[in-house]
């Protein structure tokens, strides 16, 4: 399991992470939301041994990261954002690199390896190399390169970004059968959909810090049974602050000259009533969008703005 | 650990397969054109004497053929020409010098009369003219001494122009008299003297490939350190060293691979190398193990003086400019582009200096058998410390900026 206790990681006067803290289990998919530049990588990077935390303590199966880094980072797996892996060098002779990396030798080396070109369906390009690979089959084996020793906790930072469909989906059921077999799993994201979908807890990271963490099932719950209106068009946005001020129980989630995102319980029977006062205040509205409660809804909440790549 | 990244770097380095032939392919080529240039032969230069006789006495003559005699005649050719075209053909630089021998010249010899030899050099050359001078002036000494000693006979000579047979031989049997008479001067006194001569060093003379083959050694290694120091900011990134910083495995396996891996390429290199230059160009190698266990080395040296530049650079491309900036130089002053034996020895001192100049004299001593044991093994206990010391400093780089 991965322990995070008020890890803190600044260079100079940049506060790139503060006092963040959680705490992710074996056999769960935890995940860190937030948009990019929100500190997730800093903070994986301070998990992974890249990076030294400026304050705070991280344990790994009970090793610190600082003190006891090999032990620590005997226990990972990690999946970088970006594809860590050797263009020139076939799939097998990546996994056997990076499996050798992580202590993998001999015959275990060459069954791991085999293992895990069948389990991302790979196992028939093997021996090609890599520079060959479209973008799908490049994560998966990017993938493979991180489980490929087995790992008791795996760490993946925005595996999916600039997938294809397809392959998003069979990157995130990988992910899944990686915590159902028991490995402690931290996924980041800036992708709402696949946060709700894959993870069972989430913390969600803005400006470095933990704005709100628990289960989807808590996190909804602090955005209660409200709907999510979101409104494109033209906005006076003192008039219209103005002109909702009285409307009972509409909330101004975001206001900007071409955007206006409000919370409302049962905003169906409201349109009318708040488009009236909305047109008197001088706003042209073009286009109106409603969003049941989700993370989203929750991000614009706590942020007072949307979470975009 | 450390085989596993080596292979891992290998395996890269054989899926670039233009690059590799061209890096062995550098010296492998040079030694080829230089063999089918120059074969196994020593340079040899030869210098052109324009002869304008406008005196074509037997003594002029005599004069003009003293270069068509012994070791003049392997280094200056002569040719008779009339002194209005060898003006103009000197001109062009088609010759080294132009000697003109006014008429007059003989009637001042037998004479003893002061006479102007000129001799017109051709200022674009600087040994051959030289040469050419220095011969000359000799000549005209021994021709001064010659009429103290033997002026009779020599007049008697000049007078017959063309003498006969039976003159030669009654001037040769004169000769001989002045010379018996002149032997209890010339002799030395009967001392006997115990001499011990001491073994002489020998410097082979060289074929012209043979000359250039260290050199391009070298050149091909500073075509190789760059690339392969460069492929560490490939590897950050790709991510690839990042992911390796977050792995059990120690940094220090990282780099070292990359070493051995680089290692083996210069000892392939120079291997076959040194064998083809042996093979094809006649070059003397003493020492063969030595020999390319010290061109392997020096290869890694410069491998990690140019991981200990780029580690340091800014970006990718920063990298790439400050490799040149450093290979460039080292190839032109360092004597891998123009041996130091080509070189004016000022500049040839200064390149001696440079990491590579040093190295390659080192190479040429140990090829030539002129290594001596003790500076040998300081120089190359001073090139272990560099390692040591760069690998600790990269190493370090590396852990704390470079992978981050």
């Amino acid at each position: 399991m991965i322990q995070i206790e008020k890890l803190r990681k600044s260079y100079g006067d940049l506060v790139a992470v503060d006092d963040v803290s959680f705490e992710a289990k074996p056999g769960e998919v935890f995940g860190l939301l937030g948009p990019n530049g929100a500190g997730k990588t800093t903070t994986i990077g301070c998990i992974t041994g890249l990076l030294t935390p400026t304050a705070g303590r991280i344990s790994v199966l009970g090793h610190d990261v600082v003190r006891d880094g090999v032990e620590a980072r005997r226990a990972l797996g990690v999946v970088p954002q970006e594809i860590a892996l050797y263009d020139d060098l076939s799939a097998a002779e990546n996994l056997s690199y990076w499996g050798g990396a992580q202590g993998l030798r001999g015959a275990e080396a060459k069954r791991r390896t085999q293992e895990v070109l069948e389990i991302t369906g790979l196992a028939d390009r093997a021996n090609e190399p890599v520079k060959r690979f479209s973008g799908g089959m490049k994560r998966r084996l990017n993938f493979a390169a991180g489980i490929v020793h087995q790992p008791k906790v795996l760490i993946l930072d925005e595996p999916t970004v600039g997938v294809d469909p397809q392959s998003r989906v069979r990157l995130l059921e990988l992910v899944r059968e990686q915590a159902r077999a028991g490995a402690c799993v931290l996924y980041t994201t800036h992708y709402m959909e696949e946060a709700e979908s894959l993870c069972d807890r989430l913390a969600i990271v803005d400006h470095g810090r933990i704005i709100a963490q628990g289960t989807l099932e808590e996190l909804r719950s602090m955005f209660g049974e409200r709907d999510l209106l979101r409104l494109d068009g033209n906005f006076p946005v003192d008039a219209c602050r103005e002109a909702l001020r009285n409307a009972d129980g509409v909330e101004i989630l975001q206001a900007e000259p071409n955007l206006l995102a409000l919370s409302a319980a049962k905003a169906t029977m409201r349109l009318p009533q708040m488009f009236a006062a909305l047109t008197a205040a001088g706003a042209e509205i073009r286009g109106v969008t409603m969003k049941q409660p989700s993370l989203e809804a929750l991000f614009i909440k706590l942020t007072g703005k949307e979470l975009r790549e | 650990m450390l085989w596993i990244c080596a292979i891992k770097d290998l395996r890269r380095l054989r899926r670039d397969p233009a690059a590799l032939l061209m890096w062995l392919g550098i010296p492998l080529f040079l030694v080829g054109i230089m063999s089918a240039f120059f074969g196994k032969e020593s340079p040899k230069p030869r210098g052109l004497l324009l002869i304008a006789d406008e005196d074509g006495t037997f003594l002029s003559g005599a004069l003009a053929s003293l270069y068509k005699q012994g070791k003049l005649a392997e280094m200056i050719q002569t040719e008779k020409v009339a002194q209005p075209d060898g003006r103009k053909r000197l001109e062009k630089g088609e010759a080294s010098a132009l000697l003109v021998i006014p008429k007059g010249f003989s009637d001042a010899f037998i004479g003893n009369k002061p006479l102007r030899l000129p001799l017109i050099v051709n200022p674009s050359q600087r040994i051959m003219p030289r040469l050419i001078e220095e011969s000359l002036s000799i000549v005209l000494e021994g021709s001064y001494y010659l009429q103290r000693i033997a002026g009779d006979e020599v007049r008697s000579m000049s007078r017959a122009n063309r003498p006969t047979e039976l003159q030669v031989v009654e001037i040769s049997r004169r000769f001989t008299r002045i010379a018996e008479s002149l032997r209890r001067y010339t002799d030395p006194l009967a001392i006997e003297l115990q001499s011990k001569v001491a073994a002489e060093k020998k410097k082979p003379s060289k074929s012209f490939g043979a000359m250039f083959f260290p050199s391009m050694l070298f050149l091909s290694f500073l075509f190789i350190a760059p690339n392969i120091a460069m492929d560490v900011w490939k590897e950050r990134t790709q991510g690839a060293l990042r992911r390796f910083v977050s792995s059990p495995a120690r940094l220090e396996f990282w780099l070292g691979g990359k070493v051995l891996a680089a290692w083996l390429v210069f000892l392939g290199v120079s291997s076959a190398g040194l064998l083809l230059a042996h093979w094809l160009l006649d070059m003397r190698i003493d020492s063969f193990v030595p020999a390319v266990a010290w061109a392997s080395a020096c290869g890694v040296g410069l491998l990690l003086m140019m991981l200990l530049l780029i580690v340091h650079a800014p970006s990718e491309r920063g990298a790439g400019v400050i490799c040149n900036l450093v290979a460039f130089p080292l190839m032109m002053s360092g004597g891998s582009f123009f041996p130091f034996d080509l070189m004016p020895e000022n500049l040839a001192a200064i390149g001696r200096l440079t990491p590579n100049g040093w190295a390659l004299t080192k190479l040429q001593q140990i090829l030539d058998g002129q290594a001596a044991l003790t500076p040998f093994a300081m120089a190359a206990a001073g090139l272990m410390v560099f390692f040591a010391a760069s690998f600790a400093i990269i190493g370090r780089r590396v852990r704390r900026n470079f992978a981050q």
